[in-house]
């Protein structure tokens, strides 16, 4: 150690201190070299030390799962609106659940119930944490966490001061401190007090280091007290736009679009708060004033309730039975919010507390029929406000409380969902679609809707019918009136929103709507909405109305076509437009099916080309003329043949009837590409001419293995619908075998066996060793497990999209188990396959190159 | 118990670590990191299926091994490395407790304070060559082992004790 790096270094030090930083410099120099040292000492083993070693290494595993466990779960039941920062995960959900049900003995010993609330499974996994021993500090933290997202704001506000009192007097390290001054700077956000959330900043420069959602959340703080330099400066680091923003800052962005670079992040997503709710105080939300009003015609609004600060009060009631009839917010159909720019020399239009509001939001109290009859007001000293769903929730709180003063004017914000009447057939698939598109008008309180729509002859028919009239018959009387409408709106072209007259005398205004199909060619059917009694439709109901329709566009086919299949020959089709294939092909198939062009459906027998093409003639412009197959001398609107049955002549005069001008449409059915199907003799060059040159390719059965789940219970259905049998149930276990199999013979070959199953067990539930006998019976070759040594990728993504969570998430022990793998080798294959290639195995189905 | 086991090292683990923790800048107990990583390689064997090589997958398991003894050191500075520097800082007139505390929050500095410190301080390559190495000015390099050095002449501050006032409003 050079005298001149002690000088450069420390040029202050006194010599006994140098001469103690040297002696600290040669032991620190000594444990280097003994780490270099190849063999260096061995410390004396001891049989204790190692035990409790490894027994300490199995706890920290344990721990970091349970933290992994707590974030997940803690994650799930956070409201949108909460400003807790968990960080990032320490570790999956699966993964986590793995180590501490298989690998360890300090965790929880059950997996949640099925329905489990995640309040108790958070409660079962702190007590875990205690039980395994972890440090003090560690459960304070976690525990805090919960409070804050279980507890009120109030409550959390104060767990937070606990704990951090108690991380100082345990002497914990300032890491924790600074997580739990993180903590407490949230909840005094979510108690809408920025200012003493701030306060924090200047108290606490160094622990912001330490923590980085401390500083984010002290930037908000700043931010919303509108010191925007010191915001500025601590946002600085945070421009992730990934990262969580909670919603009431989110919803502040929009509002105010000059801070939405201080603003950086997401959206979260998931429900409103399930957590204790807030009463409608204006203290519970940091405001000046909180006032609900009601209309009273010409005369100024009434006040309803009012929450001022003692100063604001009378000036407030002053203002508001002063006001001109054009004051009230007439317009107001949802949140309007309203932020003071700095720069903003007066104060906020409509503001009862003059220049001391700095934010201000108006909700509007509405009637049964969705019509404002009034509103509430909130108006804060900073920008903080409630977000939009809480904000309504109050105001559906103070439609309630007038409803108990027998006010007249407003109702409950839930009312009852009114009854429906169906003229389907019972088991009719186009029960979902109605189901569906009432379910996404809310609760019709006061109104009607009428869902008309073509039969199978093509007469106009009113379907279905929700709220209205107590009586049936009386629904029945409008049936007419409504059809009337649906002719009217098939004849005139470019309509898109008619006015009607009412279809009683109860009613006085009313829209009907179209659904149309995806190009705007074909009205399918009307949605006719009624109001029942006084006011006109709301705007947003009509809005949601015809949003309803474009998004159920395709289900309305796919109902529609199940149905169709049904009447024919009382065989349901398993037609599942998300599933692989179909959803890959889509685009394709509405390119084709207003066509008219002959198609060749190229695939193997019993691939399924032939349901292809009733598809395509359901979606078709002749889907009201017949669907005929083979050389029938019917005239039909869509012919389906098969190459291999017809001869070189046949396919010549095919060929010459398309020259002349031939009507029908024409689907060939190939098991090659067209090029190949020419040089085997089975194409003739004169009808290949007038074919599109892109044919459309069905792969086989077991290349779209996620239908299978589905085709069995169809098929199984079928039998039993046929055969008047009780349903059989296939266990899960069983869907798997019959999953992973080959299926060379396709569906004819499932149906076969699934019928022989169902008929065998008939209203009792098959199991893996049932679908494994039949498979014995029948001198099947039977695969118990799927190959794992380089699996194809398409398998591995079949895997995953058959065994998802409803949720839409990933199962992969379920996948594991209908590949007849253990789940450890489905992670390996994952991760060996990657990205790419999974996004490769996409291209694998499709249209065939021509 | 792994030392009565495993009193050679079959792995090849010593070199390893003796290599993290130079390339680290790091101040441990090699023994401890050692050990650690030999229960680590105990533990998380079957799941080892022959990919990655193995000289890749006995460093990754020394990484974490270090990280976990980095964390433990943090959190509650003493046992391994106390131990370790007792029979080199006591000859030395010097508190191992006191030494050891002081490694644990130098082993949390940013790495480039660490990697200064070890190269101008420990290793002594002359301060100009090493601010050349490194393409840093003099100060700057000066800067940067003397948040090494300073962990070494004093206890730190008490950093959140004024917190109370703020948080009790």
């Amino acid at each position: 150690m050079g005298e001149d790096v002690l000088a450069l270094l420390l040029p202050e030090a006194s010599a006994e201190e140098r001469s103690e930083i040297r002696r600290v410099i040669t032991a620190l120099r000594l444990l280097r070299d003994d780490a270099r040292i190849r063999e260096a000492r061995r410390v004396e083993p001891s049989w204790w030390n190692a035990r409790r070693e490894l027994e300490q290494l199995e706890r920290q595993r344990c721990a970091r799962a349970i933290e992994g466990l707590l974030h997940a779960y803690l994650s799930a039941v956070r409201p949108p609106s909460s400003f807790l920062d968990l960080g990032p995960s320490p570790m999956e959900h699966g993964a986590a659940w793995r180590i501490l049900l298989c690998e360890s003995e300090f965790g929880p010993t059950r997996p949640p119930d099925p329905l489990e609330p995640p309040q108790a499974v958070i409660e079962r996994l702190l007590a875990a944490v205690r039980k395994s021993g972890a440090a003090p500090e560690w459960c304070d933290l976690w525990s805090a966490r919960a409070d804050h997202v279980l507890k009120a704001p109030a409550e959390a506000e104060q767990r937070w001061k606990n704990a951090l009192r108690s991380a100082r007097a345990g002497g914990a390290g300032p890491q924790w401190v600074a997580r739990c001054a993180a903590g407490l700077v949230a909840s005094r956000l979510e108690r809408f007090d920025p200012a003493r959330a701030f306060a924090l900043h200047s108290a606490a420069p160094e622990l912001m280091a330490l923590e980085p959602s401390l500083r984010r959340a002290l930037g908000w703080a700043a931010l919303l007290c509108g010191a925007v330099d010191v915001a500025r400066e601590l946002l600085e680091p945070f421009r992730d736009p990934r990262a969580r923003l909670p919603l009431p800052l989110a919803e502040l962005r929009s509002s105010y679009p000059e801070w939405s670079g201080l603003l950086t992040g997401t959206k979260p997503e998931g429900a409103p708060s399930s957590g204790p709710t807030i009463r409608a105080e204006r203290h519970n939300f940091g405001a000046l004033l909180l006032g609900a009003f009601v209309r009273q015609g010409g005369a100024p609004p009434r006040v309803l309730k009012l929450d001022a600060a003692p100063d604001l009060r009378a000036r407030a009631q002053r203002l508001v039975g002063s006001a001109p009839i054009h004051w009230a917010p007439w317009d107001l159909s949802c949140v309007r919010r309203l932020h003071r720019h700095a720069s903003e020399p007066g104060p906020l239009p409509a503001a009862l507390a003059g220049s001391r509001t700095v934010a201000l939001a108006q909700v509007p109290l509405l009637d049964a029929s969705g019509c404002s009859r009034g509103w509430l007001q909130l108006e804060s000293e900073h920008h903080l406000l409630p977000c939009s769903a809480q904000l309504e929730a109050e105001a559906r709180a103070c439609c309630r409380a007038l409803e108990h003063e027998n006010e007249g004017l407003v109702v409950v914000g839930a009312p009852t969902p009114a009854p429906v009447w169906s003229l389907y057939s019972p088991g009719d698939p186009r029960h979902e679609f109605v189901r569906r598109l009432f379910g996404a008008l809310g609760p019709l309180s006061g109104l009607r809707a009428l869902w008309v729509e073509p039969d199978e002859q093509g007469i106009e028919r009113v379907r279905a019918i929700r709220g209205g009239p107590a009586g049936e018959g009386e629904a029945r009387s409008q049936w007419a009136d409504a059809s009337r409408r649906f002719r009217e709106l098939r004849e005139n072209a470019g309509y898109d929103c008619l006015p009607t007259e009412p279809a009683n005398s109860s009613a006085k205004k009313g829209v009907v709507l179209p659904l149309a199909d995806a190009r705007g060619v074909r009205v399918l059917g009307v949605l006719a909405l009624e109001s029942e009694s006084r006011g006109i439709l709301p705007a947003l109901l009509i809005e949601a109305a015809r949003a309803a329709l474009r998004a159920l566009e395709p289900l309305w086919w796919f109902t529609g076509f199940r149905a169709a299949g049904l009447l024919r020959d009382g065989n349901d089709l398993a037609w599942e437009p998300e599933r692989r294939f179909l959803s890959t092909i889509e685009p394709a198939l509405r390119a084709t099916a207003d066509s008219r062009t002959p198609l060749l459906l190229v695939g193997a027998p019993g691939s399924g080309r032939r349901t292809l093409a009733r598809w395509l003639h359901f979606r078709g412009p002749a889907a009201g003329l017949a669907f005929v197959e083979g050389r029938d001398i019917r005239e039909a609107g869509t012919r389906v043949l098969d190459l291999d049955g017809i001869d070189r002549a046949t396919q010549l005069e095919l060929a010459l009837a398309l020259a002349q001008g031939s009507r029908e449409r024409l689907f060939l059915l190939g098991s090659a590409p067209a090029h190949v199907l020419r040089e085997r003799g089975l194409l003739e060059r004169e009808l290949e001419r007038h074919m599109d040159p892109l044919p459309l390719a069905v792969p086989p059965l077991c290349d779209r293995r996620d239908e299978i789940p589905a085709l069995v219970k169809v098929l199984a259905g079928n039998v039993a619908r046929r055969e008047s049998l009780a349903l059989a149930d296939f266990q899960d276990d069983a869907l798997a075998h019959l999953w992973r199999q080959s299926w060379r013979g396709g569906v004819p070959e499932l149906a076969s066996l699934v019928g022989q199953l169902a008929r065998a067990h008939s209203g009792r539930a098959i199991g893996p060793a049932d679908v494994c006998a039949a498979f014995r019976a029948r001198r099947l070759e039977f695969r118990e497990r799927l190959p794992s040594l380089r699996p194809r990728p398409l398998d591995l993504e079949l895997a995953l999209a058959t065994t998802r969570h409803d949720v839409g998430s990933e199962n992969r022990a379920r996948a594991a188990r209908y590949l007849g793998w253990d789940p450890g080798t489905l992670e390996n294959r994952l991760r060996e396959i990657g990205p790419q290639e999974a996004g490769r195995s996409a291209g694998d189905m499709g249209p065939v190159p021509a | 118990m792994l030392a009565r086991i495993v009193p050679e090292d079959p792995l090849g683990l010593r070199p390893l670590v003796a290599a993290r923790l130079g390339e680290q800048a790091l101040l441990c107990d090699a023994e401890g990191v050692l050990l650690s990583a030999q229960a680590l390689c105990a533990l998380q064997a079957s799941t080892w299926r022959g990919e990655p090589e193995l000289a890749t997958w006995l460093e990754s398991q020394v990484a974490d091994a270090l990280l976990v003894a980095i964390g433990e050191e943090s959190a509650a500075p003493g046992g391994g490395l106390v131990e370790a520097l007792r029979c080199f800082a006591e000859p030395l007139a010097l508190d191992p407790c006191r030494l050891a505390a002081a490694c644990a929050r130098f082993n949390r500095l940013p790495f480039e304070q660490r990697e200064a410190f070890y190269a101008l301080v420990l290793d002594a390559d002359g301060a100009d060559q090493c601010a050349r190495a490194r393409g840093l000015s003099l100060s700057e390099l000066a800067r940067r082992a003397r948040a090494g050095l300073q962990l070494f002449r004093r206890a730190p501050a008490v950093a959140h004790g004024h917190l109370r006032t703020a948080s009790a409003s």
